[in-house]
């Protein structure tokens, strides 16, 4: 891993022979100190591919793209193929990732710890948006377990906010006490947010997001809802242990992500 | 409690403006007062009351106990007749009411309520908010565990009916001196908040809960966030929120300037701590211990 300072003093010679994998083409740029010499090097390297960790077809994703540096390629990590909705916006080529399992992760549980363990029902985590929040007003309403815990994080620019909430260890030692953790929608374009699957459900936590316009689009993602009623109903009809073996299992399918990752980097 | 005791309660408010005889030094630990301020809020009593009583229950089945004391600040659209009513009809609730004849205003109503509580933590609830009944116990448990001055945690707006917003959830930082986002809606160690002098009853300064936090953090007390739900913020016409909109603007955040000005006199002197964004508050849960 570099920063772009790094990268900047590298030789041209080495570059030539490398791919670059570039997670944040704009904090790059900007955190170069000298912009048209860092993407003169960057156009150095053998390859450039973008990571990306995000919803295709956004304005934050296709500002990513036109940010200064020509990729030869779009890695996208995720759990569902974004392919249709990158085309529309890219010629750039994409390869899906499956993001799964890595070697810090393992040995997963196939089976959840007692449920009896779990005090906490639920997390609703995530952006301190109006879609967490009326989400979390909707758990109220439908008379969910008012027990749960409530982890929506404040925007992290603004000088005037005090930042995350938590410590980084903070969410998953609350995941490790909680049934199932709940998130809303992050933007207006339908998404699954892989990453926050990955915090829960390691933790023992089972996944669940609540998004009618994700859930419309059928993602086959376990865990994706079109309201609070469906995930009352899955919760009372499936239960925690069901629901966990088959996040799990999901989970475990989709294979490591080393190995994806390898498979899609021979491909570039 | 028996009529000859309301009486004497009673005949005690109206007879000593000191209300000294009502004050109750020994507190219990294993429980919890919830106290509603009462100033002409008939309509939304039996809601928050109702909410106390369940939260009381809640607290029993939690291994706790708990009371409700309700003090009316010389309503005159007969709050008075429906307490008493509430009380016949529920003899046996934990059910304790003060009836002033002179109004106090809302701190020192507090600061009575925090010397007459039975128990050492005292829940502000205001008489047209409602309690989110099953979480008593959790704030309960996360205060004693953690010896914190005052535990908050988030309250859900509703108007009409319906949710609209959520306040009072983020853990205190020095962005309180630039604005509240902390509400008087809270659990608070009665002996603690007394010891450092109580709500500030100065009419300079309408926002006795805003300045009560700035003081715990200015004297090191904890104030603490368990990111549960607390209870339901009313945004009702008339309510309470109505008056303090109007006499305080629409939030807290957005005062007076000249209360902001004596309250940056009072805790952010250098101008600066506002933009401060270290973090002064602390997070909890029972089940999981400190959380930040």
């Amino acid at each position: 891993m570099y920063s772009s300072p790094e990268l900047h003093a590298m030789s041209r010679e080495d570059l030539s022979g490398t791919t670059l994998l570039v997670v944040s083409p704009g904090q790059c740029i900007e955190a170069s100190g000298d912009v048209p010499a860092f993407l003169s090097k960057v156009t150095s390297a053998k390859k450039r591919v973008l990571a990306s960790v995000g919803p295709a077809g956004s304005v934050w994703y296709t500002r990513r793209l036109r940010k200064g540096i020509t990729f030869d390629a779009v890695l996208d990590l995720g759990f569902a193929s974004q392919s249709d909705k990158h085309s529309t916006v890219s010629d750039v080529p994409y390869f899906f990732v499956f993001n799964g399992p890595t070697r810090d992760e393992e040995p997963l549980a196939k089976v959840p710890t007692r449920v009896q363990d779990r005090s906490i029902p639920w997390v609703l985590a995530g952006p301190k948006n109006d879609r967490n929040r009326h989400l979390l007003a909707e758990l109220f309403e439908h008379g969910v377990d008012t027990r749960g815990v409530c982890l929506l994080q404040g925007a992290m620019s603004s000088k005037a906010t005090a930042g995350t909430l938590l410590g980084s260890d903070g969410l998953l030692r609350v995941l490790s006490k909680a049934r199932f953790c709940l998130w809303g929608a992050d933007r207006d374009i339908a998404y699954y947010e892989s990453f926050r699957f990955i915090d829960a459900l390691p933790a023992g936590a089972v996944p669940c997001k609540i998004d009618p316009e994700l859930a419309a689009e059928e993602p086959g993602i376990p865990g994706v809802y079109h309201t609070v009623p469906d995930f009352q109903a899955e919760v009372r009809d499936k239960g925690y242990s069901a629901m966990y073996r088959r996040a799990m299992e999901f989970y475990t399918a989709g294979g490591r992500l080393a190995d994806g990752l390898s498979r899609a980097l021979r491909l570039v | 409690m028996s009529e000859a005791e309301i009486n004497r309660k009673e005949f005690a408010v109206l007879a000593d403006p000191s209300l000294s005889d009502l004050y109750n030094e020994s507190k219990e630990e294993n429980g919890a007062t919830i106290f509603i301020p009462n100033w002409n809020h008939r309509p939304y009593l039996p809601r928050s009351v109702r909410s106390a009583f369940l939260a009381i229950k809640c607290l029993e089945e939690a291994g706790y106990s708990g009371e409700l004391l309700v003090i009316d600040d010389a309503s005159r659209d007969g709050s008075q007749k429906f307490l008493r009513t509430v009380k016949a009809l529920y003899g046996d609730a934990r059910l304790e009411t003060v009836f002033l004849e002179r109004n106090l205003g809302l701190p020192r109503l507090r600061n009575l309520a925090m010397r007459m509580s039975r128990y050492r933590h005292v829940c502000m609830l205001d008489a047209d908010n409602e309690l989110a009944a099953d979480n008593l116990p959790l704030f309960l448990q996360s205060i004693v565990q953690t010896g914190a001055a005052l535990a908050h945690g988030l309250l859900l707006d509703k108007r009409e009916g319906r949710m609209t917003g959520i306040r009072s959830d983020d853990v205190a930082s020095m962005r309180l001196t630039a604005g509240n986002y902390i509400d008087a809606f809270a659990l608070v160690d009665a002996k603690k908040l007394l010891r450092i002098g109580g709500y500030l009853a100065d009419p300079r300064l309408p926002h006795e809960d805003w300045e009560m936090v700035l003081h715990l953090i200015a004297e090191e007390e904890q104030v603490l966030f368990v990111p549960a739900v607390m209870g339901f913020y009313h945004l009702t016409p008339g309510s309470m929120y109505a008056e303090t909109a109007q006499v305080k603007g629409l939030r807290p955040r957005s005062a007076a300037p000249e209360v902001k000005t004596l309250l940056r006199r009072m805790f952010a002197q250098t101008g600066t701590r506002e933009w401060d964004t270290i973090r002064v508050g602390r997070i909890y849960h029972p089940a999981v211990g400190y959380i930040d």
